[in-house]
């Protein structure tokens, strides 16, 4: 085992972000997202269009100094997200996650950094769980 | 895109393919701000094993997302999505995703959905999807 199994349970942020028409717009473009009748094309950002914030808090976890990754050996392995609300234009975005786990599976070593995204009112709007593999 | 009312029943079967551009890690990237160089520099990507640059992972999931959205039509509404990514995606590759619609109840929709690309190499594995109508959200 080479990560430091004493970050689990470290929190991360919070991360503030916006979440710009402009940007929803070249996201939903960039996947391919559908546009319906009714919709306009800035009307609600694509369910993923959550990792532009919701991923900030495994991004910078991995690379905590503390952590001792090799970046070079690390793979997403997985993902999960739960959404509660749309992510519409113009909306203030609170993300703050934290270590999960770290475990060995065989070779192989996880981490997974749960991370969670609320609006300036407080509601939670999203949950990410994501899992890197470092080979 | 017409919107759809969600008038679908267990055992629902759909797949889509989904052509990878060669621009489509740049974009991704761009777009979600995920500037890995393993997803933009095939010399990094070589020097990580890789032959040549692949997919974010996230854009193979949004692209299956994208998928669903069709399926589901204006009114669904994505509750929640897990995967493994099981296998690097190439650009020039065509994926096909297959939707199996494991139970439909109450307005709630769970999808399995397999990834796999020309070789037959799954590239998500384990991946379901839950979904309802946006409109019993609303009530």
């Amino acid at each position: 085992m080479k990560l430091n199994m004493q970050l689990v349970g470290r929190n991360y942020g919070p991360f503030q972000y916006e979440s710009l028409q402009e940007s929803i717009l070249f996201f939903n473009k960039a996947v391919d997202a559908p546009i319906f009748h009714g919709y306009s094309e800035t009307s609600a950002a694509h369910p993923i269009y959550a990792a532009c914030f919701n991923q900030r808090p495994f991004s910078v976890a991995l690379r905590d100094p503390e952590l001792g990754l090799d970046f070079s050996r690390l793979l997403h392995a997985g993902q999960s997200f739960e959404f509660f609300e749309e992510i519409k234009p113009n909306l203030k975005i609170v993300t703050e996650g934290r270590i999960e786990s770290i475990y060995c599976r065989g070779d192989l070593e996880f981490i997974t950094v749960l991370s969670e995204s609320r609006n300036s009112e407080g509601t939670l709007l999203l949950r990410g769980r994501y899992t890197g593999v470092v080979k | 895109m017409e919107n759809t009312s969600l008038d679908l029943k267990t055992g629902h079967f759909h797949t889509l393919y989904k052509y990878i551009s060669s621009e489509a890690p740049t974009l991704y990237a761009e777009a979600s701000g995920d500037r890995n160089p393993l997803h933009l520099d095939a010399s990094i990507a070589a020097e990580r094993g890789m032959d040549g640059t692949v997919l974010h992972g996230m854009c193979s999931l949004a692209f299956m997302l994208s998928g669903l959205m069709i399926i589901l039509g204006g009114n669904g509404f994505i509750k929640s999505a897990d995967s493994r990514f099981s296998a690097p995606v190439k650009p020039g590759e065509v994926i096909a995703f297959k939707y199996f619609l494991k139970r439909a109840e109450s307005g709630e929709f769970e999808f399995a959905v397999s990834a796999r690309n020309r070789e037959g190499h799954e590239v998500l594995k384990n991946a379901r999807v839950i979904a309802c109508d946006r409109r019993l959200r609303q009530e």
